[in-house]
């Protein structure tokens, strides 16, 4: 079964149904609306080009088992696993990948969603609070004094 | 970082503390987002930090003093203070321990406590001030030794903050110790789901010692949460504090057990078949420095004491007791799933095919010792036994387990080696013998479709000259069909395994990800596979 969906900049494309509900939005309002399947889903908050991406990897995978969203603290905290597919599907320019970041969060498409975050916390890693200020296009609005205190407090990070 | 609570957490979830630390300087709203992640796990830090910690604990409790003296009006106090004061106005431990959840290492809470009776701040006084500053420590793992166990304080301040929170309870204390200081203990963790307790138990009371004395707590309390118990040459006591104890046990999966008083492992003995139902778990480690010896009868108690069927039986002994085992075990076939079992002498076992053709649900098997535990050699089965042909139609007899095995840990020995010179080395009874004992030994092997671990070697042990050549020539490639095979082992043997063998198996085994001990130099061949595996399969590992 096919079902149609809608970018915020009107483009409209039809998907099997089982990939579509990789989204549990989607999938929620399928419930809803069954009957009324006839026009596209509206997604006000997804672009053509990020839609067509986040279809690409539900595309992928369709198949996958889904995550479980009661898992307990410390599970949440394993890393989170990349397969090769994975990999060349985030050799994206990173703007294009918050994009998708923040698409993968509004159609609540979990493991897409859990991907970005890794391909976000890949980048931050090893960075200097300069240098993620220039990526970013963040300013310092520590005064000097809270900047010391953060220095001192910088022990307790050490390994 | 996003601005939503929920990307962001999952972003610092997947950082590491420096990661987080270089966030927390980048501005006031990152350093917001990530300052609860900085500090909720303090486990990870250097040996040099944790001790830091310790003394910040010190300090946050000796300033809050003196603040407190302040507000009682000494004015000279106030400007020393006003002095030397050093530490931000609202302290470290102050401003992040409500984040923190998890300590340095769980063990210097109890290192506080450790600390000498006239030492101030007294250790309880501590301990009190850091649950003060840091209400939502969660101690899982709480390891209780004697120093912590030698003031009233000290045992108060145990129950009132850790004993109740703790999952993970160690008791280990050398020097004899009350039977009732125990219960005190035992009684007063209701959370427990793991218990661990090296222990010398005096015989006596002593009337003098008040704390100790229980009459509050029920006794009817049976423990439903504890499921694993690791009871470490443990010794001393009444036979009838052991039963109050083991009788407690009834939840429990799973039981390790290193023996060194006969009382406790009888008690043991009497309490497993009637009590412990869900049991299906133990490791029974005869630890030649610690144990005393158990009598043969003893130790067939313990191993055929599982109500329910043991799933998984580790048993390590300094002697061979193969024949108790496999008599104790003989009800348990159908229900094992992991065997791991070691003697420390070259013993022959040939019984363990009875463990191998009756066990449909068995998919380990280990008779070498590879985790080095008790430094000795290993038990072998004979090839010929290893076989196990049907009398009347000369085919292999078919075993319950092999589709299901997935890890043989095994020496097949007693192969003839006319192609070897040395002392260790079996002849030919008439010419062509050993390959056809070979053969049929490949043939056994390839019936275990799902094998993923296979060592037929043993690390550090005399070599064996008596065993398979690994050549394709002598058979090897009747193993094609193992295409799980994930690991193979052939220390100390004297293979012959060369370019071609190697070859073959990176061609016929695609999930290989370790080949170890074929580097031992043995012939020229042998040097050239393993350089041959160096440049091409560099992701294979050898050792």
């Amino acid at each position: 079964m096919k079902v149609t969906l809608e970018s915020s900049d009107g483009q409209v494309f039809t998907v099997d149904k089982e990939v579509a509900e990789l989204s549990v939005i989607i999938k929620e309002m399928l419930v809803i609306e069954q009957a009324n399947q006839d026009h596209p889903i509206p997604l006000l908050n997804v672009g053509a080009v990020e839609l067509a991406k986040v279809i690409e990897y539900c595309e992928h995978h369709r198949n996958d088992p889904t995550i479980d969203d009661d898992e307990d603290y410390d599970s949440r905290k394993k890393p989170i696993e990349m397969d090769d597919w994975d990999k060349q599907f985030t050799i994206v320019n990173k703007e294009m990948m918050f994009e998708l970041i923040l698409a993968a969060n509004s159609m609540q498409v979990k493991p897409l969603l859990h991907l970005g975050c890794r391909y976000a916390a890949d980048i931050v890693k090893r960075m200097s609070p300069t240098e993620i200020r220039d990526l970013f296009q963040i300013d310092d609005d520590f005064t000097p004094e809270e900047q010391d205190k953060i220095e001192w407090e910088k022990q307790w990070t050490k390994l | 970082m996003f601005d939503l609570l929920e990307l962001d957490e999952v972003i610092c979830q997947q950082l590491k503390r420096q990661d987080l630390a270089q966030c927390a300087r980048v501005n006031k709203k990152w350093n917001r987002v990530v300052t609860p992640h900085l500090w909720s796990n303090m486990t990870n830090l250097s040996e040099d930090r944790q001790m830091d910690f310790q003394i910040m604990i010190r300090e946050d409790y000796l300033y809050e003093q003196q603040r407190l003296q302040l507000q009682e009006g000494d004015l000279g106090m106030e400007q020393h203070v006003q002095e030397h004061r050093l530490s931000p106005a609202l302290s470290t431990l102050e401003k992040y321990g409500p984040w923190i959840r998890r300590l340095p290492y769980p063990g210097d809470l109890l290192s506080i406590l450790h600390s000498p009776e006239e030492k101030k701040p007294a250790a309880h006084e501590l301990i009190h001030h850091l649950y003060k500053r840091c209400p939502f420590l969660d101690v899982q793992e709480l390891s209780i030794t004697e120093g912590a166990l030698s003031s009233n304080d000290k045992l108060r301040t145990i129950e009132e903050y850790l004993l109740r929170h703790a999952r993970d309870l160690r008791v280990y204390c050398c020097s004899k110790m009350e039977p009732r200081r125990l219960k005190y203990l035992l009684k007063r963790c209701p959370n427990k789901e793991k218990l661990s307790l090296q222990v010398k138990v005096s015989n006596t009371e002593d009337a003098k010692e008040d704390w100790a004395v229980d009459q509050t707590v029920d006794e009817s309390d049976d423990w439903v949460q504890l499921k694993e118990v690791r009871l470490y040459s443990c010794e001393g006591g009444s036979k009838e504090f052991w039963l109050w104890l083991l009788k407690r046990l009834s939840h429990i999966r799973r039981l390790e057990f290193w023996p060194r008083d006969e009382v406790v492992a009888e008690c043991l003995a009497e309490v497993m078949l009637t009590d412990m139902a869900e049991l299906d778990e133990i490791h029974l480690i005869h630890d030649i420095y610690i144990a005393a010896d158990l009598p043969d009868d003893l130790v067939a108690a313990l191993l055929s004491g599982s109500r329910k069927g043991w799933k998984v039986v580790k048993a390590k002994f300094m002697w061979d007791v193969g024949e108790v085992i496999m008599e104790a075990l003989a009800n348990h076939f159908p229900t094992l799933e992991v065997f791991d079992v070691n003697f420390c002498e070259d013993y022959m076992f040939n019984d363990l095919v009875r463990v191998l053709s009756s066990s449909p649900n068995l998919h380990t098997l280990i008779t070498i010792d590879d985790n080095w535990l008790l430094r000795c050699q290993n038990p072998h089965l004979e090839a010929v036994k290893f076989i196990d042909r049907d009398a009347n139609t000369g085919l292999l007899k078919a075993w319950k387990c092999e589709t299901t095995l997935k890890v043989l840990k095994l020496k097949i020995r007693g192969i003839p080696r006319p192609d070897l010179e040395g002392d260790g080395v079996v002849g030919e009874e008439y010419p062509g013998q050993g390959h056809e004992i070979q053969r049929p030994v490949y043939d056994r092997l390839a019936r275990f479709t799902n094998l993923e671990t296979l060592w037929l070697g043993e690390y550090r042990w005399l070599d064996q000259w008596d065993c398979l050549e690994m050549s394709l020539e002598s058979g090897l490639y009747k193993l094609k069909g193992l295409k799980a095979l994930k690991e193979l082992n052939v220390w100390c043997m004297k293979t012959k395994i060369g370019l071609e063998e190697v070859q073959w198996m990176t061609e016929n085994w695609p999930r290989l990800n370790a080949i170890n001990g074929i580097d031992r130099g043995f012939s020229d061949d042998n040097d050239r596979a393993v350089r041959w595996l160096q440049e091409y399969h560099p992701k294979i590992r050898l050792q």
